[in-house]
């Protein structure tokens, strides 16, 4: 899928070197060190990790700034963006969904996230006519998969009211 | 001896037979959805095996292995959901095959890999067990520091891309493999307080939610011209012999490394299969296909992943150690008989053993009918409009999740997943690394400072050992070829022809 | 005399109250258990815990009058089960199988999510000693050599180790501690490495339950050195306890049967009653038989004795 690469990169250096630094702070504010038997600590290889992550962020940075940019920059102008919009609307459906099943039941939350889920999806191939189909799915569905697990793994769904 | 096999082989009567490939097809099923796998199905099936005899009840189980752990491949090439962590590798050309219309292929070149795998680590088993064994029980942390260090920088050359991304992409999943309590010191890390946190982030789900839930954004945000163009309705024709035939020598090679890795104790198809993928692209003429649809890729990762099912019980049934989860529920399904694994099994309870070993070969024949089966049973997946599709790998996915531990925590770490996965996705930055890095930093880690403090802080273990020795040897060898091999392929790219 | 309003009031209230507050407690304590009751397995599966456990759950139906289901709740070594039983629901329909790692001694010297006096023990189900056992080419065939190499050798001794506070770990400390020895200990992460490597020769020594060693002691692939109980033990009459060897170390494994503290104490009766009786089961004790699990049934006063006067020692 189309992206604009050199965007891309900068977004991966900085995402690196950021985490890095958080690791590093995290690691030196939490993790106590207890005398036991072995010589490296257990903060170490967090650490060499995190100073890894932040030199290869750096790298990257100096790579997307440098002259290779000029010839990225023109490859992906021309291709379409991809949708973040709708990306965070998706995003968002799954989010309550995975929280929805445990408070109002696998059943209800499962044929909700099947309609919004298709209504997302389904713009792309600009058949209405599938809906019928996704609201079918949205209650059979549910059932198949439940008593699936329930029979082989022995696993029952969440009932809902906030229990689990 | 041979009139104990015989023996062996008359009693096993219908039964047995028949429960071992009950469990074949119970274990297609179960690894063909994302997020049951093997571990999960042996471990719930364990207490039911306790009133059946031994051959019927462990006959079960191990069939319910083999099947599982082939048919992880099924979703990961259809839908790009690996059914078990052992079918990670294969996702990545098995899909880009599905995307190409060539889904039977991809299909009957998994079975084909996997029916090879399985067989050459069956014969392993029968004739070389016990040397192989005696080898593999001198491995200690420093030989598997060397292996696992080798693994973590082979996989980080597997991405089909920018490598320095996927080093990137390594380094951060070895820092979320991180979290939890540091089994060696019992301090907590990264944990914040949350219970969970202290076992560390499960792979499933984190597979689960960043194969197939990222998917699912990438397809809702994919811009509308580039809709239709993306998969094609097809499953194409079927496996041809030569195709098949060329593959020969990576699926030898692939499954000898598949053999090894599952006959070190503590090591599993999920390490076996990216290992043999990577090495088999480095080794292949082709390396460029890796990671866009190609067979040798799904030969090296699939007869990988399934060597190690033969291959694994090595070490448990001459040394009653466990390689993985499924073989540590197998030494309870044998405890629970009665009959301890470990030295004393050949001979206290042979027809047993020789039972159980004339079962495996029968599960591996019986796997090309069920294979074939069950491709022709799941094929159809590809009609679906992928729109109609994903809701319900969601759903599967989600359920998956939960069954795990019935916790919501095992949700919350899919759902993540899968938001983490989109981004890594529009980024390119490539998953492989980071799921293997999830897996493998960890037990690096342990490895190295287990082998720092049997040495008491020495470093020279690693290469006053010769096992250790030869191994790192091996590996510096290996780092100064691809090097070597990147140099000299810029310098022929840069020269005027 | 003229009782003040208020009070009767009070009075009348309060009794209300309480009869009405005792009704859903004796109704409960009939109905009790009326769904499955789900044993918390604190360990990856296929290790002892989770064998024993598979068989107590499946024979206890019959006992309870319903269905007891095994979840596996593994990780942090016992921790993550232990919080979840801890923190969960008192009700009574969720238990831990715990044993003394996860039960006594962790929680007295780590900052671990949970207390061990989040916890009142049901029963006791087994226990087994310690049998301390060496590589058979290492330089010691009994207990008393070891000792006596150790302390010519300080540090030199090299022994697999299990996790931090765990079974093996413990024996070792216990043991260093009476023969004031100075031995080397490698946590391997689990039981099963801990073995491998001293089969494997790339450790010395370790400590593990009669189940686990004895095929091996039988094969003669380990060396027995001595066992850590009051008498010999069944199954290895050869091997003399530690006492015998002169290092006074009477200490073993168990794993037993706990609910959240918070549990109302009938429910607790009542499982109690189930799991007395369980134990006198025919059935029951030919499973653990089979299972090689030492079958010894410690009810609940009992039992919190010992885990009180453990839990003392340990603070020591």
């Amino acid at each position: 899928m189309a992206h604009n690469k050199k965007a891309a990169d900068r977004r991966v250096a900085l995402a690196s070197i950021l985490t890095a630094v958080v690791v590093v702070i995290v690691v030196f504010q939490t993790i106590n060190v207890v005398d036991y038997h072995d010589p490296m600590a257990p903060s170490f290889f967090p650490l060499l990790l995190a100073y890894l992550l932040f030199a290869c962020g750096l790298f990257l940075a100096i790579r997307t700034w440098s002259s290779h940019a000029a010839e990225l920059q023109d490859h992906d102008d021309e291709a379409p963006r991809p949708r973040f919009g709708r990306g965070v609307l998706g995003a968002l459906a799954l989010v309550l969904y995975g929280f929805g099943v445990f408070y109002i039941g696998f059943w209800l939350a499962s044929f909700l996230a099947v309609l919004g889920l298709g209504w997302l999806l389904l713009d792309r191939d600009a058949t209405r006519r599938f809906m019928g189909l996704m609201l079918v799915m949205g209650i059979v569905l549910p059932w198949v998969v439940a008593l699936m697990f329930d029979v082989f793994a022995g696993v029952k769904m969440p009932l809902g009211w906030g229990g689990g | 001896m041979f009139d104990t096999i015989i023996h062996a082989i008359s009693e096993l009567g219908y039964w047995a037979v028949l429960s071992a490939l009950g469990g074949l097809v119970l274990g297609v099923i179960v690894g063909a959805v994302p997020g049951l796998t093997a571990s999960i199905a042996v471990a719930i099936l364990l207490p039911l095996t306790f009133f059946l005899p031994a051959t019927v009840g462990i006959g079960f189980l191990l069939g319910v292995y083999k099947g599982a752990v082939y048919a992880g491949s099924i979703p990961a090439i259809l839908i790009n959901t690996p059914g078990t962590p052992a079918a990670a590798a294969t996702a990545m050309d098995g899909f880009a095959m599905t995307q190409q219309g060539k889904a039977k292929k991809a299909l009957h070149m998994a079975l084909f890999s996997s029916l090879f795998g399985d067989l050459f680590a069956t014969i392993v088993l029968l004739s070389v067990a016990a040397p192989l064994a005696a080898i593999a029980i001198q491995f200690s942390a420093p030989e598997y520091a060397v292996l696992f260090l080798a693994s973590l920088v082979l996989i980080a050359t597997v991405s089909a891309g920018d490598s320095l991304k996927g080093v990137l992409s390594a380094i951060a999943g070895a820092l979320v493999g991180c979290i939890g309590l540091d089994s060696l010191t019992v301090a907590q890390r990264f944990v914040f307080d949350v219970p969970e946190l202290l076992g560390g982030v499960p792979l499933v789900p984190l597979i689960v939610g960043m194969f197939a839930l990222s998917e699912v954004l990438i397809q809702i945000t994919s811009p509308l011209s580039e809709a239709s163009a993306q998969i094609s309705r097809t499953v194409g024709p079927p496996l041809q012999r030569k195709e098949a035939l060329k593959c020969l020598p990576t699926l030898f090679r692939s499954t000898s490394i598949g053999t090894f890795i599952g006959a070190l104790p503590g090591l599993g198809a999920e390490i076996a299969c990216w290992v043999a993928y990577g090495i088999a692209k480095q080794r292949s003429k082709n390396p460029q296909e890796f990671g866009k649809g190609s067979l040798e890729g799904i030969a090296a990762a699939e007869s990988g992943a399934n060597a190690t099912v033969p291959a694994t019980l090595i070490p448990m049934l001459i040394f009653g150690i466990p390689g993985d989860v499924v073989t540590a529920v197998l030494i309870g399904a044998f405890i629970a008989q009665g009959v301890t694994p470990g030295p004393l099994l050949f001979t206290n309870h042979a027809s047993l053993v020789y039972g159980l070993f004339a079962l495996l070969v029968f599960t591996n024949i019986a796997l090309i009918f069920v294979g074939l089966l069950s491709i022709r049973s799941f094929s159809w997946v590809v009609r679906i409009p992928s729109s109609v599709m994903m809701p319900a790998v969601v759903v599967i996915a989600v359920a998956g999740a939960y069954s795990i531990g019935s916790d919501p925590y095992d949700v919350v770490i899919m759902l993540i997943g899968g938001v983490l996965g989109y981004a890594m996705r529009i980024n390119g930055v490539p998953i492989p690394p980071f799921i293997i890095a999830v897996l493998l930093a960890p037990q690096f880690e342990k490895m190295l400072r287990q082998s720092l403090s049997l040495s008491n802080g020495d470093f020279t273990i690693f290469v006053s050992r010769p096992i250790s020795a030869s191994l790192l040897a091996g590996f510096v060898l290996f780092i100064l070829l691809l090097v070597g091999k990147a140099a000299w392929s810029k310098r022929r790219a840069a020269l005027p022809l | 005399m003229m009782i003040s309003r208020t009070v009767l009031h009070a009075v009348i209230s309060a009794a209300t109250v309480c009869t009405i507050g005792a009704l859903p407690a004796t109704v409960a304590a009939e109905q009790f258990p009326d769904q499955p009751v789900r044993m918390v397995i604190p360990y990856p599966p296929g290790g002892a815990l989770s064998v024993t456990g598979a068989v107590i759950a499946t024979a206890a139906e019959a006992h309870l009058g319903q269905p007891m289901v095994s979840l596996i709740r593994a990780g942090g070594g016992g921790a993550v089960g232990a919080t979840f039983v801890a923190k969960s629901r008192a009700d009574g329909y969720t238990l831990l199988l715990g044993d003394p790692s996860i039960n006594v001694i962790r929680p007295v010297l780590e900052d671990l999510p949970y207390t061990a006096d989040e916890f009142v023990p049901i029963a006791r189900f087994t226990h087994s000693p310690f049998v301390f056992v060496a590589n058979k080419d290492a330089p010691f065939k009994s207990m008393k050599e070891l000792v006596a190499y150790a302390k010519d050798n300080p540090g030199k001794v090299v022994y697999s180790s299990d996790n931090i506070n765990g079974w093996t770990y413990t024996a070792f400390e216990i043991l260093k501690r009476e023969a004031d020895i100075n031995m080397r200990g490698v946590e391997f992460d689990g039981g099963g490495p801990a073995v491998t490597n001293v089969l494997g020769g790339n450790t010395l020594a370790y400590a593990g339950v009669p189940s686990v060693v004895q095929d091996y002691i039988a094969s003669g692939t380990l060396t027995a050195l001595c066992v850590s109980d009051t008498e010999r033990y069944a199954n290895l009459p050869d091997v003399p306890t530690c006492v015998e060897q002169g290092v006074d170390i009477k200490w073993g494994a168990w794993i037993g049967l706990f609910a959240p503290a918070k549990t109302p104490e009938d429910r607790v009766q009542r499982l109690r009653t189930a799991f007395n009786a369980l134990a006198e089961d025919d059935g029951f004790k030919a499973l653990m038989k089979r299972i090689n699990a030492d079958l010894n049934y410690l009810d609940q006063p009992a039992f919190s004795e010992m885990l009180s006067a453990d839990s003392k020692a340990v603070k020591n």
